[in-house]
């Protein structure tokens, strides 16, 4: 199950895999985001298959991996940060929706141009922030 | 909750699922229209992702190949880095903290700008697909 001819997985990367996944993990924690930017790299590095149902298969791969990072994450803002989460649970019920058309879509249409505007207004967000 | 809290749960649950763009964009919205501390803003963001990007998973593991070997030991480092992310973070003002999470989304917004024009100066629309 572990090896496969497409994918770099060798126990020699395990310490790679565990210094990669705590810079991932350090950067979630610090800001609550960021960990899928460094695990998307990382996932297509260790690929040598570079279609576009690899980068598929990387990004479903960055989001379970990201997932447990982030509970943990969540369960030390709440108990060490002291975040108020309680305002934020109204927007569970639309984010699951859309999540699942999200992925549903995400076969059906190619997003390029979607991810080149995404890309400009997330930069213009973070000057913002920066300056704020 | 407000009708445009829903439609921003919708949007960026949608954009998370398509891995457009999980990490952020509810900090943005938060702290940029809703008035939300970075903290609250960051603990919001992560249960946020958790509910979108698990909702999108249960999609992604039929039609994707999942390869556990990197993702049990990326997710190991990650949950190391995370508690020690979740610690830095209240060490430092939230000042820092924001202007911080501002230069990360600045670098995510130039990372996928970058990977997005070389993606589509190589491959123009498929066939059969909607280039949005």
């Amino acid at each position: 199950m572990f090896m496969k001819n497409s994918f770099i997985t060798d126990k020699r990367h395990i310490p790679l895999l565990i210094i990669a996944g705590i810079g991932a993990g350090f950067l979630n924690g610090l800001l609550g985001a960021g960990a899928g930017v460094i695990l998307v790299f990382v996932y297509a590095a260790l690929s040598k298959d570079k279609s576009d149902g690899s980068v598929k298969d990387n990004f479903a791969m960055t989001v379970a991996t990201v997932i447990p990072i982030s509970v943990f994450s969540t369960v030390n803002y709440v108990t060490k940060v002291g975040a108020d989460l309680s305002k934020s649970l109204v927007f569970l019920i639309p984010g699951a929706v859309g999540g699942l058309l999200g992925a549903w879509v995400t076969d059906k249409i190619k997003t390029s141009h979607l991810k080149f505007i995404f890309a400009i207004l997330t930069a213009i967000a973070g000057i913002n922030m920066i300056f704020r | 909750m407000s009708i445009l809290d829903i439609a921003a749960g919708l949007l960026f649950g949608a954009l998370a699922g398509m891995g457009i763009g999980g990490g952020g964009l509810i900090v943005i919205y938060l702290t940029l229209f809703r008035d939300y501390s970075q903290r609250d803003a960051q603990g919001a963001n992560l249960i946020f992702f958790i509910v979108a990007a698990a909702a999108s998973l249960l999609i992604h593991f039929r039609k994707r190949k999942i390869k556990f070997f990197p993702v049990i030991f990326l997710t190991l480092g990650g949950l190391f880095g995370s508690f020690a992310g979740a610690h830095v973070t209240t060490l430092i003002p939230q000042e820092i903290t924001r202007k911080l999470f501002g230069i990360m989304l600045v670098a995510t917004g130039l990372i996928t700008f970058i990977k997005t024009k070389r993606v589509m100066r190589k491959s123009p629309a498929i066939k059969g697909t909607k280039n949005f």
